[in-house]
């Protein structure tokens, strides 16, 4: 698991923001991320509930547009809608959901259902439709015997590689992958994400791994940002993220891991106790959003928001601990 | 009766059990003679990925499983020394009083349209010996302390929708221990909350196991707290056992196929790359293969497996496994 | 190439194979479907199955009057001398004529405009479409049926066509919810995000899953606007004499109790089997589009 060699940013998002309105106030889903996707690379966004992980994912591919910040692709604002992306742009940036049961239209064959982003983003019919539909099949490792079946006739992990084959069918360069392997099983995990990392290395994608599994992350992504309450804590190479985690909330997520064996034990911080609950993202804490169940709580956290430092070579942490104007 | 239960005897005891479902297929034959024990105050480990029959065997020993389209086919389930697969009034009432199920969905779980006050004053109400009105709200309050929540009194007036995810698993948790029941089954209890909170839940369950000496039975596709939380362990594959035995012994040196293959496949914190999963799929139950139901995907499979059932072979007293390749009591190849 | 085809039919009658074995398993469905299709039959050959075909029009015999039920006319004959049998099934082909042309009307605009309302929620489109429909729901079907009738000339056609103005409104607000929360589904979001037009999306991605619901549902009315139907030749605006109507049978018949019993009860169990039929049918449907998945 190399890390990439060239450092072309394909991606670049700063100071992103969300904000939805409820009922109950406003929820500030995303509260100013900033973070850098070089191309070829392997990104892991992890979090928990109400961190934001999934809205950051949203807006990239264009579910709704930002309250704030901005997202560059190879240099392109796109920070709208995807109804008001060019066509181009849409073929590029695709997305693969979490759940492969809702993703796919239980009224529709694969056939159908891989047609549609060929039809729309190359616009190929007939004959070519057909090859394209069935190269595409092959690709993800399917038989072409399911092109026919009803997504109801086939199991969890075959449906999440047809969810895959239909964002790699229009030849994009940027997936962003919403918790692609949080339904399945342990073993058709394994598979899934072996496959990815196969598609990954021979077309040379980048992707955005969203997910809350830091096992998973720990082996398959080549840098990870860890979120909490809609803001970024600590990002770094995933070697150095887990041999040297330095944000409280890291520490404590990593202590929470159940492991499967001594041996892993002995990766994960000194016991950092798991305590608290996740605040009500409407109801957000002043200061440092995990003030309330810091352990290292100092006064400044409870008023004062912590910037986004460098601590080591690409390894930033947002935490008073570690800035450099501490007290 | 009250006796039975401080001696120490077998809590539960599953007895060669299977169990089919009729759907329009034809029969889907799910739990094959299975083979459980859960003894009084032992916390048992349940693994199995999708499919396998843990629930169906839960839901089984709950009597909460729909009859048809489901089916017993062979065996028992011996409770407290009684068979509660017999349709009696009596077995009935024993499994509805000394054994509680938590829920992977806890929303689920919880009647949305009452307050948690009600169901839980529900329980001491129609409890074995039945609690005095003025001492019911002590009582909940207590249970609501011991299971670690924040603001018992407003949780109390609260309706489950008002409460996080973790907390509503708290409730059902203290709702156990109201009940004052013996044996808990929990079934993948934290599979839906997150992982910080599904620490702490882990913890107050195990707490609460071993300081009131029950029964529990955990579960969960997180290996990681079945290792930690059991002192024995199941590995099921298709409906069938694979290996039973301490979970130390198990999860140090798995001896069967599936239980190495899976263990291989879950991504460990030591950041060992990505394995290969385990090649092929689950078997069909409408057909399932005549000997093991793991030798079409076996990467050590012999003749012998594919034609006959795996009898059991011990390892070494507390550690069994139903594989050919480590002999078995019946004419086995070394 | 026709390799292809059969491939492609067989995922379909697998599933239609389920479906059906799901559906036979209820007995009252099944019974449900037997009546409906009884029925279709009679009212397609009446001609041919009614003893009596030329009683469905201007008859007078008043020697062959007011008899009881017999082998000869099976139940029975009324105040002009006709074959009551005969009658009651040139009323069923009425009746079951009525029912497909109201959804044949109604059901095409409701659901078109439950779509369009739909996909465009909170829009002035929406809204405006919506409330239009509300202005028809707060009329009982009945009354505003009447009201059309009244206006027009009653008869067979306006009769229909007053039914279909009383009831589109409930198709568009069915399609209406149906369409919101299909809606949220993953991969309409997902064809949404790919730049599908609106057209592909709703014609493609939900219609095909609300059509279960919406076909129950109309299996389900046929028995109410028969009733309805049958109402209204009762109160005289329906289909007019001598053209046989179950409805006006009732209503003609009822001065003849309780000698000439015959004469009004007949053609009143008659539209009670009608439209238990087709609840039955309806109800069965339901059970068995609600647990498809599985």
């Amino acid at each position: 698991m190399t890390v990439s060699e060239t450092t072309t940013p394909i991606l670049e998002v700063s100071q992103l923001r969300k904000e939805f309105q409820t009922r109950q106030g406003t929820l500030v889903a995303v509260a100013g991320v900033d973070f850098v996707i070089d191309e070829s690379e392997i990104y892991g966004l992890v979090g928990e509930s109400g961190s934001g992980k999934s809205t950051v994912g949203s807006m990239i591919v264009g579910m709704y547009p930002s309250n704030g910040g901005q997202i560059l692709y190879r240099g392109q604002d796109i920070d709208r809608p995807a109804s008001k992306r060019s066509k181009e742009l849409k073929r590029q940036i695709q997305l693969v959901f979490q759940d492969p049961g809702g993703s796919l239209n239980p009224r529709q064959t694969i056939r159908q259902i891989l047609s549609l982003p060929l039809k729309l983003h190359q616009g190929l019919n007939g004959a070519a439709l057909e090859k394209a539909v069935e190269e595409t099949i092959e690709k993800v490792g399917l038989p072409m015997s399911y092109l026919d079946k009803y997504p109801q006739a086939i199991g969890g992990g075959e449906k999440q590689l047809v969810c895959i084959g239909r964002a790699l069918a229009p030849d994009p360069s940027f997936i962003v992958l919403d918790e692609p392997t949080s339904a399945l099983d342990v073993s058709i995990q394994a598979k899934i994400s072996n496959k990815l990392l196969e598609l990954q290395e021979q077309l040379g994608l980048s992707y955005l791994f969203i997910t809350h599994n830091l096992c998973l992350v720990r082996n398959l992504v080549h840098r990870t940002a860890i979120m909490y309450l809609g803001q970024l804590c600590e990002t770094a190479t995933t070697e150095e993220f887990f041999t040297n985690p330095l944000h409280p909330y890291t520490q404590m997520l990593l202590a929470s891991i159940p492991v499967m064996s001594e041996q892993e034990e002995e990766y994960k911080p000194s016991e950092v106790e798991s305590v608290g609950e996740i605040p009500n993202p409407i109801h957000r804490p002043d200061g440092c959003g995990f003030h309330t169940r810091c352990p290292f709580c100092m006064d400044v956290c409870k008023t004062q928001p912590p910037t986004m430092t460098e601590v080591g070579p690409g390894h930033h942490v947002s935490c008073h601990l570690h800035s450099a104007t501490t007290t | 009766m009250a006796n039975q239960a401080k001696d120490p005897q077998t809590l539960l005891d599953v007895r060669d059990l299977s169990i089919s479902y009729k759907v329009y297929e034809g029969m889907l034959r799910v739990l094959q003679h299975v083979d459980f024990r859960v003894e009084s105050g032992e916390r048992i480990g349940l693994v199995g990925e999708a499919g396998c029959g843990k629930t169906t065997l839960l839901k089984t020993i709950a009597r909460i499983l729909p009859m048809p389209p489901a089916r017993i086919e062979s065996g028992e389930v011996r409770f407290k020394g009684r068979n509660v697969l017999d349709r009696d009034k009596t077995s009935h009432r024993m499994i509805r009083r000394d054994v509680s199920m938590v829920l992977q969905d806890p929303t689920a779980s919880l009647n949305p349209t009452l307050t948690i006050k009600s169901f839980m004053g529900d329980i001491l109400k129609n409890a074995a010996h039945p609690v005095a009105k003025a001492e019911r709200k002590q009582r909940m309050l207590e249970a609501l302390e011991k299971v670690s929540m924040p603001s018992p009194e407003r949780v109390l007036g609260s309706y489950p929708v008002q409460l996080s995810g973790g907390m509503r698993q708290r409730v059902c948790i203290a709702m156990c221990l109201l009940k004052d029941v013996d044996l808990i089954l929990a079934d993948e209890p934290t599979t839906s909350l997150d992982v910080t909170i599904e620490k702490q839940i882990l913890q107050l369950l195990n707490a609460l196991v071993t300081e009131n000496r029950k029964s529990m039975v955990l579960v969960s596709h997180a290996l990681g707290a079945v290792r930690t939380m059991t002192d024995r362990a199941y590995v099921m594959y298709a409906g069938n056992l694979a290996e039973k035995g301490a979970t130390a012994k198990v999860f140090e040196c798995p001896a069967h196929p599936y239980t190495i293959g899976l263990f291989e496949a879950t991504p460990k914190l030591s950041g060992e790359g990505v394995s290969d999963g385990i090649a092929g799929e689950l078997p069909s139950y409408l057909d399932p293969p005549p000997g093991c139901r793991f030798a079409p995907r076996c990467p050590q499979a012999k003749a012998i497996c594919r034609e006959k059932k795996p009898a059991a072979a011990d390892l070494d007293g507390s550690h069994t496994v139903f594989c050919w390749v480590h002999g078995g009591r019946q004419e086995g190849d070394a | 190439m026709s390799d292809k085809k059969t491939k492609r039919s067989r995922p379909r009658w697998e599933k239609f194979k389920r479906q059906w074995s799901k559906f036979a398993s209820n007995r009252l469905s099944l019974l449900g479907l037997i009546v409906v299709i009884l029925l279709i039959v009679l009212a397609v050959f009446a001609k041919q199955i009614a003893p009596y075909p030329e009683h469905a029009g201007l008859y007078l015999d008043f020697q062959s009057a007011n008899q009881g039920p017999s082998w000869k006319h099976l139940a029975g004959t009324d105040e002009y001398g006709r074959d009551i049998f005969s009658r009651m099934l040139f009323g069923l082909r009425v009746s079951l004529e009525i029912g497909l042309l109201v959804l044949a009307i109604g059901v095409p605009i409701g659901v078109l405009l439950g779509l369009i309302a739909g996909y465009h929620r909170n829009t002035k489109i929406d809204t405006a479409i919506m409330r239009f429909t509300d202005l028809f729901m707060a009329v009982p079907p009945l009354v505003l049926a009447l009201v059309v009738v009244a206006m027009a000339t009653p008869g067979f056609f306006f009769a229909a066509i007053g039914i279909a103005i009383a009831w589109w409104p409930w198709y568009t607000r069915l399609t209406y919810s149906l369409v919101t929360s299909l809606s949220n589904e993953m991969y309409v979001k997902y064809a949404e995000l790919s730049g599908a037009s609106s057209r592909h999306i709703i014609l493609r991605e939900i219609l095909p899953n609300a059509v279960s619901p919406i076909f129950t549902k109309m299996s389900l009315d046929m028995g109410m606007i028969i009733i309805i139907a049958s109402s209204m030749s009762f109160v005289g605006l329906g289909v007019q004499p001598p053209a046989p109507s179950l409805g006006s049978m009732v209503s003609n018949g009822i001065k003849f109790l309780p000698e000439f019993w015959w004469i009004p009860v007949f053609p009143a169990l008659f539209v009670v089997l009608i439209v238990l039929g087709f609840n039955l049918l309806g109800d069965g449907l339901r059970d068995v589009f609600a647990i498809e998945e599985l």
